[in-house]
């Protein structure tokens, strides 16, 4: 028997020489948590860079995109293109989609993926404690979150509300916090929206440090962003009031329109005159080119060009903006021909990189425009007239005399026409036909030649359903609280 | 005490003596010879020769595998001959169970297959596993490229996870192994595949086996045996299988494109296209696809004394794939050593596997839509009227293109691809060199009564070098740096390699008790501990800007910081990519397995043990699962004495197993209970810090529960034998992506478990032999299974459907991989418009996802099987293995393509099919082609309709083997033991309704240019001495 103990014993030695938890608690290298992800301000710092690396209006590419595309797509500035193979054709025709990868799904969760990254940089901030240099550094990053988060907010109540006038109105869904993975939420109203939206741009006024490098770079958020931002959201809620007018005055006094060589270096990314707020874009990052371009811009590779239509009007009108954004190795045949290949050359490349271009996000003209129709809506007609006929000079248009408005309406359709040329692939066509047109009776109204290159519809009323964008069907299966917009 | 006497009052003697096979006559070593009632015993020698002492009046008993027992009393005479019998009812029953052990059929109690390799030896197939398609019910082999070497989707009893592992274990003598990966290992070494299907047979393996084990055992020596030689050489070739497509030829494309008013043919005369077709009309199928050979050679040899034995072999193997460009060597030497002590109480082996194969790929981007990566896609659709010659009577490397001329490459809707695409083979390289060593060790020892210790060792690793060069000086080359495809660069081109070292280690100790009390219970108990651990490491880069003159080498890299000014801005054009990656897994379990006898009529078996992962945390870390099981001979009653079943036994099973492989891969998943940062590429080329991971605390164990019915029979001396099986398989708690909100970051979905799918089925499995006698041996087999599918429960939160805008979805009440689509309903006679069904039966034109239903069809097969036949007569043997698969659907987009009409498609750059001379043209119409220049085209037929989802079932003429072995009358005269000559061939015939390349795929839901199966036919020679 003892002979047996000791074999036994050999045997269990032999097993435990082996220990388990080297195989039963494995931590892979690499993995960061949130405490060791944030240890100073200078990892805080990073983590904003990421905040604003998420934001991404103009991203996309062959068929597929964000706000800046969705605005392009849905409305009149393109036509199917030389080397199209259908990218876009679906959207284009308004066979609306909001499944995943489609522009309302894109739009939606590139918001809220901002809108949670900033809310988990604000809640390491809101749980720490600093003091001195920290402080007003930290609140300056702190400024730029609540900013971020308050433009994302606004963005999403843009695209998803039927109403922006009805206080009552479904919006978007205020978040301040990161949610555990099974909560569900409903969307707030179009006033909160507002309310929570103004209160991130308060308390973001308060903690910018007007001496950091940053603050006198137009690529990051500062004071001039929360002024923008607030005129931007004037419009929508329609408040026409003064203290607006007199925040259009001040940023227009510190960014005065470019010129014809500023304007034309502002889009090869060479000029800032006018540029209150742009997104960098650098090596590394995607080209907002792709989402009219396979590869470059040039002949044969372009899947969408710029409609007729608008061509037309640039080319009547000549000057900067005709030299700006349209590609000079473009075939015009003759107008409105089927053949007709027109190059968009709003984003041509820059000093950053071959087809790299910031994405103008808040500039000077859209300031005067926003003051033009602020005048008019104030009845104040002939200023209305005066300040885009400014714009109009600026752009080195022989058309720079002073119209003459009859009313109100008169003055915001050609507002929305100086607006649609001057902010056109700038995120902005769809969301004027939205607000702006629906107001004067102007739906999307194509030109006919070039909604046949797709053989799409060519009107679409402002009273229709797909107006108001869907909510994407990936919010719906995971948030069984959210209602959903009429129609879909 | 160390006194020890023996005495002996009877009359002890020597006998000696021979034992043969009464077959045959040849002597058969290895024999054990017993004295009866005692423990002395001997076994016969090289010659079959043994030497005893005995008393006269006790008696020898002789026992070897596959033969009765013989018993021989002790008479006067001190020789005793011995002729055993064959025992037929045994013979080839062994199954190998779970942990490489043997088992008699007759007593196992687990639906196990066990497929001896000998029938699958000498395949024309890189890889061991392509050759079971067909062999086993229940076991659906697929392979989806014909590229040689490439790993094929396995699933055994139907698709057990959604998102988890769905393939079965594989164990190589004892050892887990990577399920994907065989093209190092060399066929010819395998003795036996064994499938372990229900609970009772593989819940050993716990956690990994939840999809059921193949477990493959390897050649050995046999103790006392002579030394043998075994070579064989093999040669032959392959090429593309018979293909549906009825493509345009040169006129009629050109006439086409006339017709509809766009690409060169609508800017030529009539004469003008006579002339160019009479010129030229390629198939440029004939120009990618080709002849290729294979050819292998294969040494082995084995000898065995007393106390050892010994199994090398050595192989080479090569083979071309079919298509330009592909390739695969392989160099595999093998060592299995075993060894025990002269009381044969300790025992122990020694397997090492060492193979080194080389790939080159041309399938990388097979599948995919990118016109110029894609080479299977030009093959197909490469416009006839462009030649494939150069001036000179040469293939063209470049159709006359300039490296970087973007007009040649985009002109004309991009219709230079094929050369493009020529050129891209002809100078890019993408190769693959794999090292793998599977060593595994296992020793025994029968340290007390009735006690037995066990260890085993193995390790599975593999080194692989993956090189990607795209050439500077390809057509494509100048495109290729970091600052948006820049053809002005100076430099182009990119090299990208990736190394990986994946070594996985296993450990397992058991401690057996087996006993057999009152001579009719038999009691085997086994305790085992487990551990296993994986470790993933590797890097890769990406290296933009090569030196065309230095290609090859490192020295080629331009280097990173290289300033170009383009279009005015000075640029860093040729900056690196690198990455590094390391992962480990690893698991612990305790495990028992119980077996209990009761005189040879009634078994019963449980399993139970508790599993250890590191995915879960908390609770769900340790599950434990269990197994029971139970058999009755009923052919060992009495009452079947003089019945014609030679084995009659019914069993029956049930068990739970684990599940931890949440993302199904073997490194995946590794820590989703965590919430993780990680550093991104931040605004403004900065560094960022970004959440990558939101926690699942909750996640833990799929599980699967087995039920399983079986019968396996045998009758008339195995005339005719077979196993039928029932099965029910559920799994619940499945690795699904639940839906969460958006505002979660996470894209709406994060991994849960939820929701429940049931595999259920039959499997029959039948051998007959028709005839055997005269020298004539004629037997049939055959195989079949059912298996149905059905997802039970989806997450609560996706409403019973999972749609994400594919042409498939997950609905419940459906199957696993179902096509979620609109039905189509042709062309509207009017206006030549598709039309579209409603779920109501309206037509529409409008297609919407609203309309999209489901239709019983699915991705994989309800019914798979195989049969064969085997003809022998004296030296010659003919056999044929046939399978097929049949309620299987696929999406047919190479053929959609070659019927795209959609609008601004005509000058596509691409050829058609002819079908589409019926394309609507005038008013009433009745047509199944639009018009051209109708909405859709073939990606939006796939994705949204089941126009072109077509039925993939096949019956393939898998293999077909006639040979002659010498008989032994010329082979007296040869200095040889035997040879055998053959021929093979590899599917040959296929009947199927598929209108695309290859049938056969794996589980793909779309056919979009893929690397077709190849035919193979092969000659060869074996020669033993």
């Amino acid at each position: 028997m003892k002979k047996y103990i000791y074999k036994i014993t050999f045997l269990s030695a032999l097993v435990f020489t082996f220990s388990c938890e080297d195989a039963t608690d494995i931590v892979q290298e690499g993995e960061l948590t949130e405490d060791a992800a944030f240890r100073t301000v200078a990892d805080i710092q990073t983590g904003l860079l990421g905040v604003y690396a998420a934001y991404d209006p103009d991203a996309g590419g062959n068929g597929q995109g964000n706000s800046l595309y969705g605005n392009a797509i849905f409305s009149d500035n393109l036509k199917s293109g030389n080397a199209s193979n259908g990218q876009g054709a679906q959207d284009y025709n308004y066979l609306v989609s909001f499944t995943s990868g489609s522009i309302p799904d894109n739009i939606w969760n590139d918001r809220y993926t901002t809108i949670n990254f900033a809310n988990r940089i604000l809640d390491v901030i809101d749980s720490r404690t600093f003091t001195g240099d920290d402080l007003v550094e930290v609140n300056h990053i702190k400024a730029q979150l609540l900013a971020l988060r308050a433009v994302c907010h606004f963005e999403v109540m843009q695209y998803f509300t039927t109403d922006y006038s009805n206080p009552n109105a479904l919006g978007a869904i205020n978040i301040d916090f990161v949610p555990e993975i099974d909560d569900t939420f409903e969307r707030n109203t179009v006033a909160q929206n507002l309310a929570f939206i103004k209160a991130d741009l308060d308390a973001a006024s308060g903690l910018f440090d007007p001496f950091n490098a940053t603050t006198s770079n137009p690529i990051f958020i500062n004071q001039d962003f929360v002024k923008f931002l607030r005129l931007r959201i004037a419009l929508t809620e329609g408040d026409y009031s003064m203290t607006n007018m007199t925040l259009a005055n001040q940023l227009l006094a510190d960014y005065p329109l470019a010129d014809f060589g500023q304007y034309i270096g502002m889009f090869l990314d060479v000029d800032n005159t006018e540029v209150i707020f742009k997104l960098s874009r650098v090596a590394g990052d995607a080209s907002v080119v792709r989402l009219f371009y396979f590869n470059f811009v040039g002949p044969g590779d372009g899947f969408l060009e710029m409609s007729n239509e608008l061509y037309n009007i640039l080319d009547t009108e000549g000057g900067a903006r005709r030299a700006a954004y349209v590609n000079n190795q473009s075939t015009i045949i003759a107008p409105n021909d089927p053949a007709n290949e027109i190059l968009i050359n709003k984003y041509p490349g820059s000093a950053d990189g071959v087809q790299l271009n910031d994405f103008k996000m808040m500039r000077a003209s859209e300031v005067q425009l926003i003051k033009a129709e602020l005048q008019a809506r104030n009845n104040m007609l002939t200023d209305a007239a005066t300040t885009v006929a400014a714009l109009r000079t600026a752009r080195g248009s022989s058309t720079a005399t002073p119209a003459t408005y009859a009313n109100v309406n008169a003055a915001l359709t050609d507002i929305m026409l100086e607006r649609r040329k001057e902010l056109c692939y700038e995120a902005h066509r769809w969301l004027d036909i939205k607000r702006l047109g629906a107001e004067l009776g102007l739906g999307l109204s194509r030109q006919a030649e070039d909604c046949a290159s797709f053989e799409a519809i060519c009107d679409v009323a402002t009273s229709d359903f797909r107006f108001t964008m869907a909510i994407p069907q990936d919010e719906l299966n995971g948030n069984s609280a959210i209602s959903q917009n009429p129609g879909y | 005490m160390a006194f020890v006497m023996q005495f002996s009052f009877a009359q002890e003697k020597t006998i000696t003596g021979t034992v043969t096979s009464a077959a045959d006559g040849l002597p058969l070593p290895g024999v054990n010879v017993i004295v009866k009632g005692t423990s002395r015993g001997v076994q016969t020698d090289f010659d079959g020769n043994f030497s005893i002492r005995a008393n006269e009046g006790e008696a020898l008993v002789f026992s070897f595998l596959g033969f009765k027992d013989f018993e021989a009393s002790v008479g006067s005479s001190s020789t005793i001959n011995v002729q055993m019998q064959e025992d037929v009812a045994t013979l080839d029953e062994v199954v190998v169970v779970a942990y490489g052990d043997a088992a008699s059929l007759r007593t196992s109690t687990a639906s196990i297959s066990t497929v001896d390799a000998e029938v699958l030896e000498d395949r024309a197939n890189a890889s061991a596993i392509q050759n079971l398609q067909g062999q086993v019910a229940g076991l659906n082999i697929s392979t989806g490229t014909g590229q040689p070497g490439a790993d094929s989707t396995i699933i055994l009893r139907g698709p057990g996870s959604i998102n988890g592992n769905v393939e079965p274990l594989f164990v190589v003598d004892g050892i887990p192994v990577d399920e994907d990966n065989f093209r190092s290992i060399n066929p010819n070494d395998i003795a036996t595949y064994s499938v372990l299907k229900d609970a009772a047979a593989a819940n050993i393996y716990g956690n990994r086996a939840a999809n059921g084990a193949i477990v493959i055992t390897t050649k050995r020596g046999k103790y006392n045996q002579a030394l043998k030689f075994r070579y064989s050489a093999s040669y032959g070739y392959n090429e593309l299988q018979d293909q549906p497509f009825e493509l345009m030829n040169s006129r009629e494309i050109l006439t086409w494109q006339n017709i509809n008013g766009a690409g060169l043919g609508s800017e030529l005369t009539p004469n003008e296209i006579n002339a160019i077709a009479n010129q030229v009309n390629t198939n440029w199928a004939d120009v990618f696809f080709r002849k290729g050979t294979t050819s292998s050679h294969d040494l082995s040899i084995s000898s065995g004394g007393e106390t050892s034995n010994n199994f090398t072999s050595l192989q080479y193997f090569e083979q071309d794939g079919i298509f330009i460009g592909s390739d695969f060597k392989r160099f595999s030497v093998r060592n299995n050593f075993s060894g025990r002590s002269a009381d044969d109480k300790f025992n122990y082996n020694l397997n090492l596997s060492l193979g080194f194969s080389k790939t080159n790929e041309v399938g990388d981007s097979s599948g995919s839509g990118s016109t110029f990566f894609n080479p299977f896609s030009a093959a197909l659709q490469g416009l006839p009227y462009l030649s494939p010659f150069d001036p000179d009577g040469s293939i063209t490397r470049d159709g006359g293109i300039a490296p970087g001329d973007i007009g040649a490459i985009l002109g004309r809707g991009a219709s230079n691809f094929p050369y493009v695409l020529l050129n891209s083979l002809s100078l890019n390289t993408d190769k693959e060199e794999e090292v793998k060593i599977l060593a595994s060790f296992n020793a025994n020892w029968n340290f007390a009564k009735n006690l037995t210790a066990g260890i085993q060792l193995g390790m599975d690793y593999s080194n692989e070098m993956r090189l990607e060069i795209l050439h500077p000086e390809s057509i494509l080359g100048p495109f290729q740096d970091r600052v948006g495809n820049n053809p002005a660069t100076l430099f182009g081109g990119i090299q990208e390699e990736t190394v990986t070292r994946d070594f996985r280690f296993n450990s397992v100790f058991s401690l057996n008790y087996n006993n057999v009390f009152a001579d009719k219970h038999k009691v085997d108990a086994t305790a085992f501990f487990e551990y296993l651990k994986g470790h993933l490491d590797g890097f890769d880069y990406d290296q933009f800007g090569l030196d065309p003159r230095l290609l090859g080498a490192g020295s080629a890299f331009v280097a990173g910081t290289t300033t170009e000014v383009i279009n005015g801005a000075t640029v860093n054009p040729y900056i690196d990519i690198l990455n590094q990656f390391t992962t480990t897994v690893g698991n612990v379990s305790i495990f028992g397995q119980f077996d209990y006898e009761y005189d040879g009529r009634y078994g019963f078996a449980a399993g139970i043990r508790r599993d250890n992962s590191f995915r879960f945390i908390d609770d769900n870390k340790w599950g434990t699962f269990w197994s029971v099981s139970g058999r009755w001979n009923i052919d060992a009653e009495s009452f079947m004495e003089d019945s014609a079943f030679d084995l009659l036994k019914l069993r029956a099973s049930y068990g739970v197993s684990g599940n931890d492989r949440i993302r199904g891969g073997y490194y995946g998943g590794t820590n989703e209970t965590r919430n993780l940062y990680t550093a991104g590429t931040g605004y403004n080329g900065t560094v960022s810090t970004v959440p990558s991971q939101v926690a699942n605390t909750s996640l833990s164990w799929e599980e699967t529960t087995q039920k399983n019915i079986g019968i396996d029979f045998s009758l008339w001396n195995r005339k005719f034998s077979g196993t039928l099986d029932v099965y029910e398989k559920t799994t619940d708690d499945l690795f699904q992506n639940n839906n969460i909100s958006l505002l979660n970051a996470t894209g709406g979905t994060i991994e849960a478990n939820l929701g429940t799918m049931v595999n259920s089925g039959v499997e029959l499995q039948l051998n007959y032999t028709i005839y055997d006698k005269n020298d004539w041996r004629i037997s049939v087999n055959a195989n079949g299974s059912y298996n149905k599918n059905e997802i039970e429960a989806l997450p609560p939160s996706t409403n019973g459907l999972v749609n994400l805008g594919g042409s498939t979805a997950l609905g419940e009440g459906e199957s696993l991989g179902s096509f979620f689509l609109v039905e189509y309903g042709g062309v509207n006679p009017a206006n030549g418009n598709p039309l579209f069904v409603r779920p109501d039966g309206t037509l529409t034109e409008t297609l919407i996802d609203a309309d999209r239903q489901f239709s019983d069809r699915s991705i994989y097969p309800v019914y798979q099987g195989g049969f064969g036949s085997d003809i022998r007569y004296k030296g010659f043997e003919f056999t044929t293995q046939w399978s097929f698969v049949a309620e299987v659907y696929r999406n047919n987009l190479d053929f959609a393509s070659l019927e795209n009409v959609s609008q601004g498609s005509v000058e596509n750059g691409r050829n058609r099919s002819v079908t589409l001379f019926n394309a609507w043209q005038n008013v009433g119409d009745i047509t199944e082609v639009p018009r051209v220049g109708s909405a859709f085209g073939g990606v939006a037929f796939i994705n949204q309709t089941d126009r072109y989802l077509e039925d993939a079932s096949f019956l393939r003429l898998r293999n077909i083997t006639f040979a002659y072995s010498l008989p032994s009358s010329v082979l007296e005269q040869l200095p040889i033991t035997g040879m055998r000559l053959y021929v093979q061939g590899e599917n040959l015939l296929t009947f199927t309704k598929y209108r695309g390349w290859d049938p056969e795929s794996n589980f793909r839901t779309t056919d979009r240019g893929q690397f077709p199966t190849p035919k193979i036919y092969t000659f060869g020679a074996t020669i033993n001495f």
